[in-house]
This record gives C-alpha cells, structure tokens and sequence, in this order.
C-alpha cells in the first residue's frame, strides 16, 4: 500500500482527463465529484497507519515516522545528488491531506450549482482545473524535497488563476492578476532559496531532501555560518526570503491586500479552498522549511515575526469590523485568524507550535465552513450587502441554526474548534520564555475580543432582527447544501471537544521534533548570526 | 604571418568534410538560384528546395559531423595548424543543428501562408520570390559560421554574412512601409555598430600581431595584472558587436521596431536564431579567453560588465514589454529579455585549474537555447495563425480565442506560461539550468553572481504581467466577435507538437536536457597555448565521449 499516497496525488489528474471527454454536463459534473469522492476515500483508510491509539507513530525523531513515503530519483544535478521525487506523510502532513481532500469534495459539490453562476463559461475546464489545483495542493503538503515542493507550489498557481478569473465575479481579470503576481512575486524568492539551499551545503552533503537539510549538522553549521551577499549573513537573508514566500499566501500584514479581491471575486468554492486550504500552505512552508531548517534565524525573528502576528490579528479584525461586504468580512475575519498561526509559530515552544498548527486545521474546517455560508444566501439574494440583510433566521431556520453554529466556531467560542487554537496560542504566548511575550499577548487577546465583536455584529445584521419582505421566501438550505455543512459542523464541534483525540495526538509528535530540533540549534546558531 | 603566405593553401578533404553542412548550405543557396532558371520563378519550388537543403544540413551535422567530432575530437580548418580559422566541436556542432532545424521549420511556417490576401502591413507580405529564401539560407550560413570560429576576421565576415541578407529580409514585403522603415533603422544600426566592432578588431589586431583568439589568449596568459588601454578598448568595441547581434542593451533599439516591422517568417527567425548565434559566439569568446587567463584580475571587470549589461538586458526588456499592445512587438521585448537571462550565463568566467567549472555556463545556454526554440516558435507561431487570418497582431485580434479556436489559445497558452518560467514547463527547466550554473559558478569563485540569480528571478515574477495578458485576453475576456479563427492543419499541428514539447522537457525531460548541454558543452576547441603555458587547461573535466585529440592538427 505504499503507492497509496501516489494514488491519492494523482487521481485527480487522471479524473480531469476524464472530465474533459465526457460528453454532457451532467457526467462531467458526477465525475468530478466521484473524483475527489474517491481521493478523499482513499485518503481516509491513511487512518489506519495514523493510528496512535494503537501506539507511538512518529518515530524518535524528525522525518523518522514518514509514512507512504515514495522515493525516486528524478533530475541529477551532480554526479552523486539528485533532485528527487521524493512524498511522505508524518504528522505535519498527515492532518493536511485529510482537510485537503475533504474540503475539496465538499467544495466540488459546492460547484454542483454552476450553471447559476451566470457566466456562461464552459464547465469542462472548471472542473479540469478544480482537479489539478488539488493535485497542486496535495503534492505541496507531501512533497519532501524543495525541488518538488517549488513545482508543486507554482502548478497550483495556473488552475487558481484561471478559476478566478474565468469563472469568478465582476472584478475577476483584476482579482485573478493581482493573486498570480503577488504568490509569484513571493515564491521566486523561494526559488532563490532553493538554488543557495543546495549550493550552500558543504560539499558531500549537498542535497534537495527538506528532511535531511533540517537534520544533517553540517549542513546546518555551514547554513549558520556563512555569508550571503554584501556581506549579509545567509540564514537571516534566506529566512526572509522564504517568510516572504510563504507570507504572500498566509497572508502577513504588508502582502495581504490580494486576499479579500481574490476572496469576494472566487466563486464560492473555490473561495471554499482558498480559504480552507490555499492559505494554509504558507503555514505548512514555514513549519517543513523555515523553522526546521533555518532555526538560528527563525529565533533570530521571533520578536518580528510574533509582532507581525499581532498586527494581522488586529488589524485582520478592525478591517473586517468595518465592511459591508459578507465576504469580505469573512476574508478580513481568515487574515485576523491566521495570525495566532503566525504568533504560536513565533514562540516556537511546543504549545506554541500545537497551537498554531491546531489553528491551521481550525480554521480550514471554519472558514470554508463561512464562505459557504455567504455563497448560499448569496445564491439566493444575489447581492452580499450585509446592512441589506436581516431576519435570515426566521425564513431559513436550519441554515440559519447552522451559520451561527460556523461563525461561531470562526468566533472562537469554547467548545468548538477555534476556541482552542486561539486560547492554545494565547496560553503559549503568556508562557514564553521571552520579555517581550506578555505584552504581545495581552494585544493578541484583544484580537478574541474584536473578533467577537465584528462576529456578533454581523450575525446580528444578517440572522437577526425582524423579518424583511424581500427576503421572506427564500427558500430553506437545500439537502446539498445541509450535506455539504453538516461536516464541518460536525468537525467544528468534535475539533472543540475532543481536542486531544482528533487533532494533537495525530500531530503532536512531529510538532515536539521540530520544537526540539529549533531547541537544540536555535540559541546557538542565533547567536552566530547576532554575534557574526 | 601565415595569413600572408603567398603559397596555395588547399584543405585536407578529412577536414573539408567536418564542414559539410556549410557546404551544403552554400549548395542550397545555389541551387535556389539555378532552378528558377529551368523551372521559373516560384516562391514554393524555392521553398521547398530550401526545406531540403536545411533538412539535408541537420542530417550531415548530425550523422556525419557529430560523429566525426566525436571521433576525431575537434577539427579546425586553418592553413595555420596553430590558428584554426573555422571550428568542428561539440558546441558548433549543436549550434548548426539547432540553426539547421529551425531553419527548416521557419520555411515550414513560410509554406503554412495562405496565399490569399494581404492584410495590413507587416502582417501579411513576405516576398515570394527565390531571393527570399537565398537571402535566409545565406543569413543562416553566416550565423552557422559565427558560432563555429575563433578567428576575428572570419567573425566579422560571419556576422556581415548574417546581418546584411538580414537587413534585406526585413524589408522583404515591398510594400509594406513599416517593413521598409524597419529594414532602414536595421541597416542603421547595424552598420555603425559593425564598423566599431571592424575598428575594435584593428585595435586587438595591432596590439597583439593576431587575429587568432587563440594566440591572443595565449599571448595574454602571462599579463595577470592588467590589460592595457588599447586592447581594452578593442575588445570593449569587439563586444558592441556582438551585443548588436544579441540585442542587449543599449544595442537593443532596433529589436522592437524591426520585429514589429519584419514578416513573422523574418521576426521569429531574427528572434530565434539570430540571438543564438550572437549568444554563441560571445560564449566561445569568454570561454576561450577564460580559459587561457582564468582568474586574471583584468578579467573581473569584463565579467562585471557582461553581468551587468546582461541584468539591465532582462530588465529592460521586460519593463518596455509591459506597455506593448502588439503581440509581435511584445514578443520582441521579450526575446530582449530572455536574450538577457541567457547572456547572465556568459558572465560566469572559469578560474584557471577549476576544470569543472569550464563549460556550466555554456551548458546552461545551450539549455535554455533549446528550449528557447520551442517556445519562441510556438508563441510565434500562433501569432502568426492568427495574425494571417484576422489581419493584425494587436493584443484585441486574441480576444476570446480560448473559444474561438481552442487549438491554438491552449498551446499559446502552454507557450506563454513556459516564457515566464512556471514549472512544470520547459522555461522553467530552461531556468533552472541556468540559475543552478549560477549559483555553482557563484559558491565557487563569483559571489557577486547571486545578485543575477535574484534578478533573474525578479524580472520573471515582472515578465508574468504582459504574458499573462494575451492569455487573459484570450480566456477571461468576452468575445464580442464569435467568429471562429479556422488555421490550417500543419500550423495547429505544429504549435500543439511544441505545447507537449515543452511539457515533456519540464516534467519527464529535465535530466536528459541537461545531459544533453552538457554534453555539447564538452569537448570544445580551446586555446592552443603558443605562449608560456602558465594556464594551461583540460578542455573539460564534465564526462566526455572521447578525450580530444590535439596533436592530429
């Protein structure tokens, strides 16, 4: 069964291809959804390898509890050293590939409606490229060489662009432009990384292989030690550039703006995996590459990269405060939450760690969870005005029991899933062994409060209130529609409950031997890069 | 001297046949001359005669010459055994085949005209006269002889033998004004940089009593320290040349008007086949003058200068490219730019005793060369299809095109994405080559070099916005105009065959592209040192076929 995760990455190609020569919409449509149906199928019987109730699943240390791992020589760039294409699971990628392959069938069915969309384009290509792009995203989260990350990173750019652009809003061409050169923008600084990754080992140990690179001591001392351009020590320099990368997609502060033009312009399930599953991969480039890799530098940044955090989460939160748009908000509402990713990373303790990565998952259960709760009411009312709305609860009681359930877990409140990463961040913050950590935390608990506010207020504006004319009749939530929620409800409540049983112990493992590799190296190559 | 010998000279007919492929060029160009005579005057027979004569020549440079090369190690034909004035090695040998292939493809494209109509200008036109194909045969002889000498004269024939029917070509439609106009600024420009490159050359001529590169490489090896004025100066004046030819910057304002102005035949060619012979020769300059005097202090400041021209090339190029509304001329920008990236590879100058290094950057060029060719004659290509039948190359001509003719917008698509260098396309490899050369060549002796890589990827992320807009036209935008965009079997077969081309070198053929540079990389004709042999240098340490063998000369 080693193939399996092989299987998983490259059936959806396979089921575009079948898209595309399958003659009435109606097939095309069954084929897709059986596509991703099947990948996320097969992706499920990955449980019984993740099973840890059955006993320790990750190994002594770092990249030792790979599972399904593929490893094949692709490009020799020296004699001895090959670029590989080389896929694995461990606790990192694991949780991942399940939200990816599960957010994506439930967005595909979410596609189901696309002959409403009014744009009269061909739904051949809309599900051909929806096939690729999950491809493209898988292959990001199992890749374990840098080469094969970079190409996987850059194939899920062609599907997204065209998916905003052809069959997305009013705005799209603009949308869909300003994405593409923003994650291009951000990921040739990675290819540069990758070029001086390889280049930079000692000779002898040179290689593409993230998990030895994190590893191998020597080259992690001359990672350490050596000089960039100018005089400019390389670690900080390749940290930054990475972080660039890997921000332009979380998004951080200063690259963000692409974000709520891609998100009110996407088509609601491809804003479904933007959202759920797009902007995590910037988390999980920092988690495999960043911080394992370049750990001097990573705790050489952790006061900027913790401030830059704080900002996102308040700012993310005045910014959605202050829309009227529905959907904007909500995409306002994922930059606000992917800061207390951005925070726990920053502290690097392991519960700082564990509570990023469970805000990861968090929120890719909530937020696609929300933007198909914007896209229901906006198929019906075709606008997403939110001072326009009112009184949703009365004519539409189950979906309206539903989306204050999801933006309720988006809120924060205990008992679903994103309470726990936030308070998971906020504890670790409070804890860290850093001066300047309790202040930070206190202004990221601001960012609970704020979220609160902008949540309830617009639940308020939405959901509540009296009973509107115009919206009257609009008919309850279809069983597609019910189908396609009831999932992520019932994640967002598990995830809160049991914490413990459905996401750390799956996780926690690789998270502690990231946490000790950035323990054991961290200080003193920070040292080396402060001290020169 | 034995440039002055008064004695006969007649080659060895075993050399003679290591120079096949020109030969047969010329054949072709006489042949093309004579037919008309029996058969009349008629653009197909020429053409088709031309097909056969650049066929013939791929297959001599592959069946015959290469294996040859191979056999022989390299060959120079020269009275002077010691100053070869034309070059048979691994390098040339792949530049006659990639110059022979194209070639044959561009009259293929010639031959997918339609006949009918003549649109607006610049567009449709193209001679159909014999003298057409005369005049691109013999440009196509004068670039196969560029890449294949290290004589300075001969170098300054070749590049008049390639520029001069050049000029001709542009202005091939008679009545196309901006044809003539572009011909005009070509012919313009094109002469004032050669006469600096004639009087450069007396310079290097007066200062070192050769014209062998060779011998002056040889002479120099003992001056480590610096270089002298006067030959400074003529080299200075030797490479404005060649960056005519290569149209980097400042030497690039011909580039867009001529492409603009030019046939498509014509555009695609110069844009192609032009700047790889250009590209060629300033390699084979660095790399024999490197090799002799690697590591020379008066070395650095060439190497500053080649990167530096070859930075503000690439970005140049695709800033002014931003603002184009004509794909052809878009198209010529971007040829500006990449002619950049591919020269960045040029700068990487060999430390005398570091082997390994020797031939990465040309093996780098030749990579991106290759896929260069696919690219570019895709893209051109589809240009072409849809210029011909809508009678412009404005961006609005592509409008819609996704639907109104699927079979040429994916493959332009496929071309354009792999013109910006997105995996898993051959761009990208092509790219890779490159910056991995850079960065092995930087790590090793040249540091500074990792500012090219950050601005070769920097210029890529700047390229996306004016491809992407032709293929934002063609998907994105509504088609007010529903009319379906008919092309002729052979050209959607052609540009689909480049699509999946350029797929395969990104995914399954990323290694084989880089053993193949690699190994037209190897073995090539260095120095003969005729002086102390202070830098002496093994051709190359990369794994070759066959050691060379010297002292057959």
């Amino acid at each position: 069964m080693s193939n399996l995760l092989n299987y998983v990455i490259f059936l959806p190609p396979l089921g575009a291809l079948l898209c595309l020569v399958m003659p009435t919409r109606q097939l095309v449509k069954m084929v897709a959804v059986a596509t991703t149906g099947v990948t996320l199928l097969l992706s499920l019987t990955m449980f019984q390898d993740f099973a840890w109730w059955q006993g320790d699943i990750f190994g002594p240390a770092y990249g030792d509890g790979l599972k399904y791992v593929s490893q094949v020589p692709w490009i020799w760039v020296s004699k001895d050293t090959a670029i590989q294409y080389f896929v694995g699971m461990d606790g990192l990628s694991f949780p991942l590939v399940i939200l990816t392959t599960l957010v994506t069938f439930l967005a595909c069915l979410a596609s189901w409606n696309i002959e409403e969309w009014k744009n009269n384009r061909g739904i051949k290509g809309y599900f051909a490229l929806f096939l690729l792009l999950e491809t493209g995203m898988l292959g990001v989260f199992t890749a374990l060489d840098f080469f094969l990350f970079y190409v996987f990173w850059e194939v899920m750019l062609l599907p997204m662009y065209f998916l905003i652009g052809v069959w997305g809003g009013p705005r799209k061409e603009y949308a869909a432009i300003k994405f593409f050169i923003y994650t291009l923008a951000g990921s040739v600084l990675m290819l540069v990384a990758l070029v001086a990754f390889y280049f930079y080992a000692p000779e002898g140990h040179r290689t593409f292989d993230l998990i030895k690179m994190a590893k191998d001591p020597a080259i992690q001392s001359a990672f350490s030690s050596a000089t960039f351009l100018w005089g400019l020590k390389f670690a900080p320099v390749m940290f930054v550039f990475l972080y660039i990368a890997f921000a332009v997609k979380v998004p951080v502060f200063p690259f963000h703006t692409w974000l709520p033009d891609a998100h009110v312009e996407a088509p609601t399930p491809i804003s479904m995996i933007l959202a759920g599953i797009l902007l995590k991969m910037g988390a999980y480039g920092l988690f495999r590459i960043s911080y394992p890799i370049l750990p001097g530098a990573a705790v050489w940044a952790a006061y900027a990269l913790a401030l830059l955090g704080v900002v996102n989460i308040i700012y993310g939160a005045l910014c959605a405060m202050a829309q009227t748009d529905f959907k904007r908000l909500v995409a306002y509402s994922s930059i606000s939450h992917m800061g207390y990713v951005l925070l726990g990373m920053a502290i690097m303790t392991p519960a700082g760690f564990q509570g990023a990565m469970f805000q990861v998952i968090a929120h890719g259960i909530s937020s696609p969870m929300c933007f198909f709760l914007v896209g229901v009411i906006y198929d019906r009312a075709h606008h997403r005005e939110i001072n326009r709305f009112g009184g949703l609860w009365l004519s539409m009681p189950i979906y309206g029991s539903l989306a204050t359930l999801g933006f309720f877990a988006s809120l924060g409140l205990p008992g679903l899933c994103g309470f726990i990463g936030e308070i998971w961040v906020l504890l670790a913050t409070f804890s860290a062994p850093f001066t300047w950590a309790k202040p930070v935390a206190v202004a990221a608990a601001f960012g609970v409060i704020l979220s609160a506010a902008y949540i309830l207020w617009m639940i308020q504006r939405v959901y509540l209130g009296p009973r509107r004319e115009e919206y009257a009749n609009f008919p309850e939530a279809t069983a597609r529609e019910v189908f396609i929620l009831t999932p992520f409800a019932v994640l967002a409540i598990a995830l809160g409950i049991l914490p413990q049983q459905t996401a750390f112990n799956f996780m926690n493992g690789t998270l502690e031997q990231i946490t000790r590799i950035v323990a054991e190296n961290g200080p003193k190559f920070a040292a080396m890069i402060t001290g020169g | 001297m034995m440039l002055l010998s008064l004695t006969p000279w007649i080659p060895a007919g075993l050399d003679l046949r290591m120079f096949a492929p020109e030969l047969a060029l010329i054949a072709t160009i006489v042949a093309v001359l004579v037919v008309p005579l029996v058969l009349g005057r008629s653009g197909r027979t020429a053409a088709f005669i031309s097909l056969i004569g650049a066929l013939a020549t791929f297959l001599l440079t592959w069946r015959a010459v290469a294996g040859q090369v191979v056999e022989r190690g390299y060959a120079g034909l020269s009275p002077d055994p010691q100053a070869t004035m034309l070059v048979a090695d691994n390098f040339s040998v792949f530049f006659k085949l990639f110059l022979s292939a194209f070639l044959a493809l561009i009259i293929g494209l010639w031959l997918l005209r339609p006949a009918n109509g003549r649109g607006a200008a610049g567009v449709h036109g193209g001679s159909a006269g014999p003298e057409f194909f005369v005049l691109l045969l013999s440009s196509a002889l004068g670039m196969a002889l560029m890449v294949g000498t290290l004589n300075l004269l001969v170098m300054v024939i070749a590049i008049e033998m390639a520029s001069l029917p050049s000029y001709a070509l542009v202005g091939s439609d008679k009545r196309s004004r901006p044809g003539a106009e572009a011909s005009l600024k070509y012919v313009l420009f094109g002469a004032a940089t050669s006469s600096i490159m004639v009087y450069g050359l007396s310079l290097i001529y007066g200062a070192f009593g050769t014209l062998d590169i060779a011998g002056i490489a040889g002479k120099l090896a003992g001056q480590s320290v610096s270089l002298g004025w006067v030959p400074a100066i003529g080299f200075f004046a030797l490479c404005v040349g060649i960056a005519f030819k290569i149209s980097a910057v400042p030497f690039h304002f011909w580039c867009p008007d001529v492409f603009e102005g030019a046939p498509i035949e014509v555009t695609t060619w110069l844009s192609v086949a032009s700047k790889a012979a250009g590209l060629g020769l300033l390699l084979r300059i660095v790399y024999a003058l490197s090799t002799a005097v690697g590591g020379a202090a008066w070395l650095t400041p060439f190497a500053w200068g080649i990167g530096l021209v070859a930075a503000v090339t690439c970005t140049v190029g695709n800033l002014a490219a931003l603002r184009q509304d004509s794909v052809k001329r878009m198209l010529a920008y971007s040829s500006i730019a990449h002619a950049g990236y591919m020269m960045m590879a040029a700068a990487i100058f060999t430390q005398a005793g570091q082997g390994q290094f020797m031939s990465i950057g040309l093996a780098a060029v030749i990579a991106y060369l290759m896929v260069y060719f696919v690219m570019n004659l895709g893209a051109f290509g589809v240009t072409a299809l849809v210029s011909w039948r809508t009678g412009t190359d404005h961006i609005s001509a592509f409008t819609g095109l996704g639907r109104r003719a699927p079979a040429l917008a994916l493959p332009m698509a496929v071309c354009l994405f792999s013109l910006i260098g997105l995996p898993p396309l051959g761009g990208f490899a092509a790219k890779w080559w490159l910056l991995l050369a850079l960065g092995k060549a930087a790590i090793a002796a040249q540091p500074w070099l990792w500012g090219l890589v950050i601005v070769a990827v920097i210029n890529t992320a700047i390229s996306l916005y004016y491809y992407v807009r032709v293929i934002r036209q063609m998907y994105l935008c509504e088609d007010e105009r529903q009319s379906a965009v008919p092309a002729p079997l052979g050209g959607v077969v052609l540009v689909n065959v480049c699509a999946v081309a350029l797929l395969l070198l990104g995914t399954l053929l990323i290694d084989k592209l880089g053993n193949y540079s690699t190994y037209y990389a190897s073995n090539l004709l260095v120095t003969q040192p005729t002086a102390p042999a202070t830098a002496t240098v093994e051709p190359s340490a990369e794994p070759v076929v066959m050691a060379p063998v010297n002292e057959s000369k």
